[in-house]
């Protein structure tokens, strides 16, 4: 597996706070990879880390096989810092040749115009930001970031404020990305976003990994299935799996996989209950979050 | 394109963008028309003598030449917080920062940019200042041009200063402590005039050292006292503020603007986003 991202306890202390603490990550190559903590929890120190806007306390890091912080790092990274504001006064092209001359190549014409494209500004390109929407400004931002072709994306709430037109033009553009081969790290709240976007995926808490791996991986085989049937007992299920009844006479029950489904629809027809309803649910990002962020210990899934 | 030279381009831009900026101008223009006034009103006054007259005007151009310094020195750390607490709290360091630039570059740039907003300003205010001079009395001091440069020197070493204290503690803490510093500077001149002025030699000396903590003030004196000896006359009483103008003072200068410069390239390349 080629690898984009792997940093080996990577440490940052603000004096006495800790911003985050022995973090070891693999992020593959051609991935989009999720990076999902409750606020406080370090998400933004290891961004920052990883583009070199920190020094870490201990530990290492390389992007593509060079130190993190490294000149030769920075050029493979587009980076989209949160709650980045603009100058206001460029053209949406003046701004992106800044930037770009700042990633160390000269922009010709043709390229500034391919990224406006991209980001669905080509129409703009010669207003000044001022005149342009949020949505519009973060897509502008976001293609400063791509400017220079960079190998990986590190994106910071990158739609945080965006409509849900606006999220989904990045997530088609994120994906077109990943088909290009660019690696893509991302730190987002949203975890329906996370969700639909991520192949792989870590969880931060209180400064250190708690999970990491593929989504696959990390949301498990087990499925969740909300039931109402009558007259049924929760006993009658329990041979399934763990069995809830719910305030509204439905019942939950975890199967361990989704291929005990059709068992217990015949099981409750025998019981001679009446089914009203079966709805088989693979659990989502959120129960896991919730169950990482909430309780203790580690969950490792490789990756 | 070198990185300095990219953000320095910007930075300089998006000065001259600023509405605030604009602003200044004419506002900075009121002081000059008051310094005509004042000018012609002395002018008018038939019972002075000609030694009387050129020690009056000797006066006002000091009084005119250190206000405005002390004027231009503020805008010039103004413009520092204001440029260095924007690029922390919008994002746009971590975006330039974020990309494979030399960060003493960045700030050199930064230090260019504004400076040379900074260095035009005080050059026009300089230029305003002595036409309205020469102009209204006639009176051109010989190589008043040889002081334009020295009078802008004092703002850029402020500007320095200003991003080197942001640098390393933060706009707020470099905005009052840049301006504490041109307070005290000053303050030394004037404990340096009264002293020499009382034959107290200690007080003068005090007054030196306050006053070597910024050279702003003892470039603004290089420039009053080029200025003085170039309309003065045998037999008038001079008034200076600090020392007489020496080379050492112009060295003094570049010298402290090239320590803070590279004492704030060092402190940006450690500083944390």
């Amino acid at each position: 597996m080629s690898i984009a991202v792997q940093t080996h306890g990577l440490t940052k202390f603000y004096g006495r706070a800790r911003g985050c603490q022995n973090i070891s990550l693999t992020v593959p190559t051609g991935s989009i990879f999720g990076f999902l903590g409750p606020n406080g929890a370090g998400k933004s120190t290891l961004v920052k880390l990883l583009t070199g806007l920190l020094e870490p306390t201990a530990g290492s890091g390389a992007i593509f096989g060079h130190p993190i912080g490294s000149r030769q790092a920075k050029a493979l990274l587009g980076f989209l810092p949160e709650h980045y504001r603009m100058p206001e006064w460029p053209k949406a092209l003046d701004l992106l040749g800044y930037y770009g001359r700042l990633a160390g190549i000269k922009p010709d014409r043709e390229r500034l115009m391919a990224v406006l494209e991209q980001v669905g500004l080509l129409e703009v390109a010669r207003r000044p930001a001022s005149t342009f929407s949020n949505g519009m400004r973060q897509r502008l931002a976001l293609g400063a970031a791509l400017l220079h072709r960079p190998r990986l994306l590190i994106l910071d709430e990158p739609t945080a404020a965006l409509d849900p037109l606006g999220r989904r033009f990045v997530r088609t553009l994120l994906r077109e990305l990943q088909a290009e081969g660019v690696t893509i790290f991302l730190n987002s709240h949203l975890l329906a976003e996370l969700e639909q976007l991520c192949d792989h995926l870590a969880v931060i808490r209180s400064g250190q990994i708690v999970a990491s791996g593929s989504m696959a991986e990390l949301a498990g085989r087990e499925v969740e299935v909300t039931l109402r049937a009558e007259p049924l007992t929760p006993e009658r299920l329990a041979a399934f799996g763990p069995v809830t009844a719910l305030p509204d006479g439905r019942l939950r029950v975890v199967l361990p996989d989704e291929t005990h489904v059709p068992d217990l629809a015949a099981a409750i027809v025998q019981a001679g209950a009446r089914l009203h309803e079966l709805v088989p649910r693979h659990r989502s990002l959120e129960d896991l979050f919730v169950d990482l962020v909430t309780a203790p210990g580690e969950v490792s899934a490789g990756g | 394109m070198a990185d300095w030279a990219i953000v320095a381009g910007f930075q300089l831009r998006e000065l001259v963008q600023r509405r605030l900026v604009w602003l200044l101008l004419p506002a900075s223009a009121l002081p000059v028309a008051l310094f005509a006034l004042v000018l012609r009103s002395e002018a008018n006054d038939p019972a002075t003598t000609l030694l009387q007259r050129i020690e009056v005007l000797q006066q006002l151009l000091t009084m005119m030449l250190v206000c405005t310094c002390l004027l231009i020195s503020a805008v010039a750390s103004f413009a520092a917080i204001v440029t260095a607490g924007m690029d922390a709290e919008s994002g746009r360091a971590q975006m330039v920062i974020s990309r494979p630039v030399r960060r003493e570059g960045v700030f050199l740039g930064q230090f260019l940019g504004l400076g040379a907003g900074v260095a035009a300003y005080a050059a026009l205010f300089y230029l305003a200042i002595l036409l309205t001079f020469g102009w209204t009395r006639g009176v051109w001091p010989l190589g008043w041009w040889i002081a334009l440069p020295v009078f802008t020197l004092a703002p850029l070493v402020q500007l320095a200063l200003t991003l080197w204290l942001s640098a390393r503690i933060g706009p707020i803490g470099a905005g009052i402590g840049a301006l504490l510093l041109l307070l005290f500077t000053w303050l030394g001149s004037l404990l340096e005039t009264a002293g020499h002025m009382m034959r107290l030699p200690k007080l003068e000396l005090s007054g030196v050292m306050l006053s070597l903590l910024l050279p702003g003030a003892s470039l603004n004196g290089w420039v009053t006292g080029h200025l003085r000896h170039g309309i003065a006359e045998p037999g008038i009483i001079q008034l200076q503020l600090g020392s007489d103008p020496s080379g050492w003072m112009l060295l003094y200068g570049l010298l402290y603007l090239v320590g803070v410069l590279l004492a704030g390239m060092a402190a940006f390349r450690r500083r944390e986003f």
